[in-house]
C-alpha cells in the first residue's frame, strides 16, 4: 500500500496578515509559512499507518511557489518518505484547477490512501479533498476524528451535530482529517537535518484552467472596545439595558 | 627483619602497587576513551598554580564547609608527610638505621612533624568518623544506596589505624633501643609509656606487629584508592588543573558538521572530561546541599548524576576497551527523564564542588541525546521549540508583534536610527510577556531621562536562544544564534544592552562559538554607572525593607553582585537585607535552563522556597535583575497569597518609580 499526503503551505497562524497593494493578494514580505496544521494531522496519521500496516511508503504533495519546499522539508523530517512539488507560477484561488493537478499526481503514484486536512486555514474553502473524490472516482471521508484501516476495509468516525458518524468504505480512499485525529509528531532533529538536505523534485504546473479568480481582499471590521458600566449591583440595570437595546442579545 | 620477612615485605609491596596500577590504568584508559572535547592544556602554569594553591592550601575543601575542611586538611596533611615517613618505614626492615634525612637537626625536626601530625590527623578521621556514622548528615549519607557504603569507615578506621601504629612502633622502638626522643617526638614517647613494664621478647614481638599492620594497612589503602571515592586523591587535583576557564555553565558547541551523534545516550559518548568528572567525584554531597531540585525533592542530585555515571561507566569498562559496544543506554537505568529535566542550570552544584565538577556540562549532554537523538523531552516544550523557529519566540507570539511593546513610547528602532552606542536586546520577555514588557518600560523611560544613545533591534531581532540551548536543542540553538549574530554585525553600535541575564550570557559568552565577539551590558550595570554619573536621579519613596535576589546568570555566571546592590542601596535608604542564600550562594528561582517552559509537577515549589526566604528577613520587595525571575518569583507571592505584604519587581521597575 502507498499512502498519498496533499498537504498545503500558509502563513503561520500568529502571522500578522497584510493586503498587498494590489488588493487582491496578500504581502507576503513579512510573513512565515507553516504547514497546514489539519495537515499535519494528515502526514500524521499517514506515518502511523505506515507503521500499523507496514505500507511501502508515504510521499507528500504540495502544490505552490517555490516556497513551499519548507512545508515538504517539515514533512520530511517528520518521517515522510518522498515528496514532490507541484510548482505553480502564480497563486491560485480556484481549487478546482488544484484539485486537478493533485488527482493526475495522485494516479501516477498509485496511493491507495489519500489523506489530507479537512481544510486549509488561509482560504478555509474546504473542496479539494471532495474534489478529488470525484475526479479520481473514489470514495471520501471528511473531518475525520478516528480512523481505523484493517487489510483494505477502513471505519472512520466523524463528529456531526450532536453525534458521531461512523462510516466503513474499501480503498482507495479519501480521509480528510480533523483536529483530535492523532496528535502530530514533532520532527526530530536528526529529521530535519536530513530534510534540510533532501533534493526536492519539482514539476511545474499550469493552472490555467482556473474559474474562480479573486476580485478583492479587506481587512474583517475591527472589533469594538469593552465597555464598563460600573461596579457592582448597582450596574446592573444599565448593563441590561445595553445588551436589550444596543447589543440586542436579550 | 630475616630474609624471610624481607620477601614477603618485597611481595606484598608489589602486589599492591601492581594491582593500584591496573587499576588506575583501566581509569585512565577509560578518560582516554571518552569522546573528543576541548584538551583543557591552555595556560598550563596558570592552571598549575591554581590547583596547586587550592588543594594545597586546602581551599577546595575549608571554603563551604569550613570545620570538615580544616578536619580533611589535617588529614590532608597526614597524607602528604607519610606518604614520606612510609619510604623510612620500609627502608627500616632493610636498614634499621637508615633515615631519609640523616640524622641531623633536619631528621629531628622531621619527626617532629610527623609526631604532630600523626596526632591532628587521628582527631580528623575520629571527627570524620562520628560526623559520617554517628550524626550522619544528609549530603553525605544520602540518597540510599549511593551513599553510606561501609568503604568511608574502612578508609576512616585505616587513617587512624595508620596513625596509632606509627606512633606504637616508634614508642616500642624507643624503649627497645634505649634512644629517647621525647623532645622530638612527644606522642611517640608518650605511646611508649603505655609499653613501658612489657618485657623484652613480648616488645619486640608487638613492635613487629605495629610495623607490619602500620605498612600492610598502608598497602590496602593504595588497594582501596582507585575502587572508592578515595580517587579523588589522585583525580581531584588533575581534575581542578583540567577545570573550564569560561564562565560556569557555559556550554560547548556541537559541530553538527563533523559529528553524527549529538549529546550523549551512550556512556561512551561523554567527553573525557566529563569522565574525569565521574571519577573525581568525592561524594562530599556539598552539590546536593545546594541543588534546588534537590531542595524542592525533585529526584535530582548532582551527587548523584556524578556517582551513578562513574558506576555506570565502571560497568561497561570491558565493552568500552575491548571496543564494543555499550551493553544499555543511559537512559533510563542510571539517569531518569525526572532527573535530567529537574536542572535549573543554576550552577550551585559547580560553584562548591571541591574538584570542580562540571556537572551542567554532564546532564545538558543527556539532556541533548534525548532531545536530538531520541527525540524525547516533556511535552511542554514542544510549543516552545515551535515557537522558536516559527516565531522567534518561546511563547509562538507573531513575530511581526515584537516590537508592540513600544507603542506611545519614544524607544529608537535600529534600522531608523542608523547608529547607536548602545544596541538594546531586548529579549523575548521583555517583548512579549506581560511583565517582561513592564521591565522594558522602565527601562525605555531610564533610558530616555539619561539620554542614553541608543537603539533596538525591533522585529529583526530574535530569541537569545538560551531556553533551546539549555533544553537539549542545540539545533535550534544554533540557528538563533546564527542569525542574530548575523544581524549584530549589520549594525553600528558599541555595545549589547541586555535586560535578560540568559540573553547577557548567552550573547557575552557564547556566541564567541559562531563568531560573535560583543561587549555586553547588563542593565543593572549600566544604572550603576548612571547614578554614578549623577545621570539619573532617584527619590527614594517608603521605607519597606527590600531584599536582591541574585539571577544565578548574572550572579554565579559571571559575576555580577555589586552593581546592582549598589542600585537597590540606594533605593532602599540602606534598608537592605541579605537573604540566607545570597551572592554566589543564591538560590535559583527555578526558571533557568528551559524550565520556564516546563511543568513543575515533582515536590515542592522552587519559587516558594525562595519567596520564603524573602519574607523571613522581612522583606517588603525583593528586587531582581532578570525578567525569568520576576515571572517565577512573583508567581510564588502570589500562589502564597501575600502579595499584599511583598512585592516583586525588577530593578529597573523599581528605579523608574523612584526617578526624579
Ligand atoms: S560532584 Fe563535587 S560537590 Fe558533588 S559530591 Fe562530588 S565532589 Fe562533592
Ligand atoms: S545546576 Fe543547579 S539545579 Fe542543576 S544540578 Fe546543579 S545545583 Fe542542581
Amino acid at each position: 500500500m502507498k499512502i498519498a499526503v496533499c498537504l498545503k503551505q500558509v502563513p503561520d497562524t500568529e502571522a500578522n496578515i497584510k493586503i498587498a497593494s494590489d488588493q487582491k493578494s496578500i504581502d507576503e514580505s513579512a510573513i512565515k509559512f507553516i504547514v497546514n496544521p489539519y495537515d499535519e494531522y494528515a502526514i500524521e496519521e499517514a506515518l502511523k499507518l505506515k507503521e500499523s500496516q507496514g505500507a511501502e511508503s508515504v510521499i507528500a504533495i504540495t502544490l505552490g511557489p517555490d516556497r513551499a519546499k519548507d512545508a515538504l522539508r517539515t514533512a520530511v523530517a517528520m518521517g515522510v518518505d518522498d515528496v514532490v512539488l507541484l510548482k505553480t507560477s502564480a497563486n491560485s484561488s480556484d481549487a478546482l484547477s488544484a484539485a486537478k493537478s493533485l488527482a493526475a499526481k495522485i494516479k501516477e503514484t498509485g496511493a491507495e490512501m489519500i489523506l489530507l486536512g479537512k481544510e486549509a486555514i488561509d482560504d478555509g474553502s474546504m473542496q479539494v479533498g471532495p474534489m478529488l473524490s470525484e475526479l479520481l472516482n473514489i470514495p471520501c471521508i471528511t473531518v475525520v476524528t478516528k480512523l481505523e484501516v484493517n487489510g483494505s476495509s477502513v471505519k472512520a468516525e466523524r463528529e456531526i451535530e450532536g453525534g458521531v458518524e461512523v462510516l466503513q468504505t474499501t480503498m482507495p480512499c479519501i480521509i480528510t482529517c480533523q483536529k483530535g485525529l492523532n496528535e502530530p509528531r514533532f520532527p526530530s532533529i536528526r529529521g530535519v537535518m536530513m530534510a534540510k538536505k533532501k533534493q526536492i523534485s519539482e514539476e511545474a504546473v499550469e493552472l490555467d484552467d482556473a474559474k474562480l479568480a479573486v476580485s478583492s481582499l479587506s481587512y474583517p471590521q475591527s472589533r469594538s472596545e469593552g465597555k464598563i458600566v460600573g461596579e457592582g449591583t448597582e450596574a446592573v440595570p444599565e448593563l441590561i439595558r445595553l445588551l436589550r437595546e444596543e447589543a440586542k442579545v436579550i | 627483619m630475616n630474609l624471610v620477612g624481607q620477601i614477603v615485605l618485597i611481595l606484598c609491596i608489589l602486589g599492591a602497587v601492581l594491582f593500584f596500577a591496573k587499576e588506575i590504568r583501566l581509569r585512565y584508559r577509560l578518560v582516554k576513551l571518552g569522546a573528543k572535547g576541548p584538551q583543557r592544556w591552555d595556560r598550563p602554569v596558570e592552571r598549575l598554580g591554581y590547583a596547586v594553591g587550592r588543594v594545597g592550601a586546602q581551599i577546595c575543601s575549608i571554603k563551604d564547609r569550613p570545620l570538615v575542611g580544616i578536619m580533611h586538611a589535617f588529614i590532608f596533611y597526614g597524607f602528604i608527610f607519610f606518604a614520606v615517613a612510609t619510604i623510612n618505614h620500609v627502608t627500616r626492615a632493610f636498614a634499621p638505621e637508615f633515615s631519609l634525612w640523616g640524622h641531623g637537626l633536619f631528621n629531628n625536626l622531621w619527626f617532629l612533624g610527623v609526631d604532630i601530625i600523626a596526632i591532628l590527623t587521628s582527631i580528623g578521621a575520629v571527627f570524620l568518623f562520628v560526623r559520617r556514622y554517628i550524626f550522619k548528615p544528609e549530603p553525605i549519607t544520602k540518597p540510599w544506596p549511593f551513599s553510606r557504603s561501609p568503604q568511608s569507615a574502612i578508609v576512616l578506621g585505616f587513617i587512624f589505624g595508620l596513625m596509632v601504629t606509627y606512633l606504637l612502633n616508634q614508642g616500642a622502638d624507643m624503649i627497645l633501643t634505649g634512644k629517647s626522643f621525647a623532645a622530638w617526638m612527644p606522642f611517640s614517647h608518650a605511646a611508649s609509656t603505655l609499653l613501658t613494664g612489657m618485657s623484652i621478647p613480648s616488645l619486640q614481638i608487638w613492635n613487629a606487629v605495629f610495623w607490619w599492620a602500620h605498612i600492610l594497612m598502608v598497602l590496602g589503602f593504595l588497594v582501596l584508592i582507585p575502587h572508592s571515592k578515595h580517587l579523588h586523591l589522585i583525580a581531584g587535583p588533575i581534575n581542578i588543573f583540567f577545570r573550564t576557564r569560561e564562565p560556569d555553565g557555559t556550554l560547548q558547541k556541537i559541530d553538527f558538521e563533523n559529528t553524527e551523534e549529538f549529546g550523549v545516550t551512550n556512556v561512551n559518548q561523554f567527553q573525557w572530561k566529563n569522565i574525569m568528572d565521574f571519577f573525581s567525584c568525592v561524594d562530599c554531597g556539598r552539590c546536593q546541599d545546594v541543588c534546588p531540585a534537590y531542595a524542592s525533592d525533585k529526584p535530582l542530585s548532582p551527587k548523584v548524576v556524578m556517582m551513578s555515571m562513574r558506576k555506570h561507566i565502571l560497568h561497561e569498562a570491558d565493552h568500552l576497551i575491548s571496543g564494543q559496544d555499550v551493553s544499555e543506554p543511559v537512559m533510563d537505568k542510571w539517569q531518569t527523564p525526572d532527573e535530567i529535566w529537574a536542572c535549573t542550570t543554576c550552577g550551585a552544584c559547580m560553584e562548591t564542588c571541591p574538584v570542580k565538577n562540571e556537572h551542567i556540562q554532564t546532564i545538558i549532554e543527556l539532556r541533548r541525546g534525548q532531545m536530538m537523538m531520541e527525540n524525547k523531552f516533556p511535552q511542554e516544550l514542544e510549543p516552545a521549540f515551535r515557537g522558536l523557529e516559527t516565531n522567534s519566540n518561546p511563547w509562538n507570539l507573531g513575530m511581526s508583534e515584537r516590537a508592540t511593546w513600544t507603542e506611545g513610547l519614544d524607544v529608537p528602532i535600529m534600522t531608523e536610527k542608523g547608529e547607536a552606542e548602545y544596541l538594546w536586546f531586548v529579549g523575548c520577555s521583555g517583548s512579549f510577556d506581560d511583565r517582561g514588557k513592564n521591565i522594558s518600560h522602565a527601562m525605555a523611560k531610564i533610558l530616555n531621562a539619561a539620554g542614553v544613545d541608543y537603539a533596538i533591534l525591533g522585529t529583526e531581532e530574535k530569541c537569545c536562544g538560551d531556553p533551546a540551548r539549555r533544553a537539549g536543542n542545540e539545533y535550534l540553538f544554533q540557528m538563533m544564534a546564527e542569525e542574530n549574530v548575523a544581524t549584530f554585525k549589520q549594525h553600528k553600535f558599541k555595545k549589547i544592552l541586555t535586560s535578560c541575564p540568559h540573553c547577557y550570557q548567552v550573547i557575552k559568552n557564547e556566541y564567541s562559538q559562531f563568531e560573535g565577539e560583543f561587549e555586553v551590558v547588563h542593565h543593572t550595570e549600566l544604572i550603576a554607572g548612571l547614578l554614578d554619573q549623577g545621570k539619573i536621579k532617584l527619590s527614594p519613596n517608603g521605607d519597606g525593607k527590600m531584599t536582591f535576589h541574585d539571577s544565578c546568570y548574572l550572579g554565579r555566571y559571571n559575576d555580577i553582585y555589586e552593581a546592582p546592590r549598589k542600585i537597590m542601596k540606594a533605593m532602599s535608604n540602606g534598608n537592605l537585607a541579605e537573604m540566607v542564600h545570597s551572592k554566589n550562594k543564591s538560590f535559583c528561582c527555578g526558571g533557568g535552563g528551559a524550565r520556564m517552559f516546563m511543568e513543575e509537577s515533582i515536590g515542592t515549589r522552587i519559587n516558594h522556597l525562595r519567596v520564603e526566604e524573602a519574607e523571613q528577613v522581612g522583606a517588603e520587595t525583593i528586587g531582581v535583575a532578570c525578567p525569568f525571575c520576576l515571572t517565577m518569583l512573583d508567581d510564588g507571592v502570589k500562589e502564597k497569597g501575600i502579595e499584599a505584604s511583598l512585592q516583586v519587581k525588577d530593578i529597573a521597575q523599581l528605579v523608574a518609580e523612584q526617578l526624579v
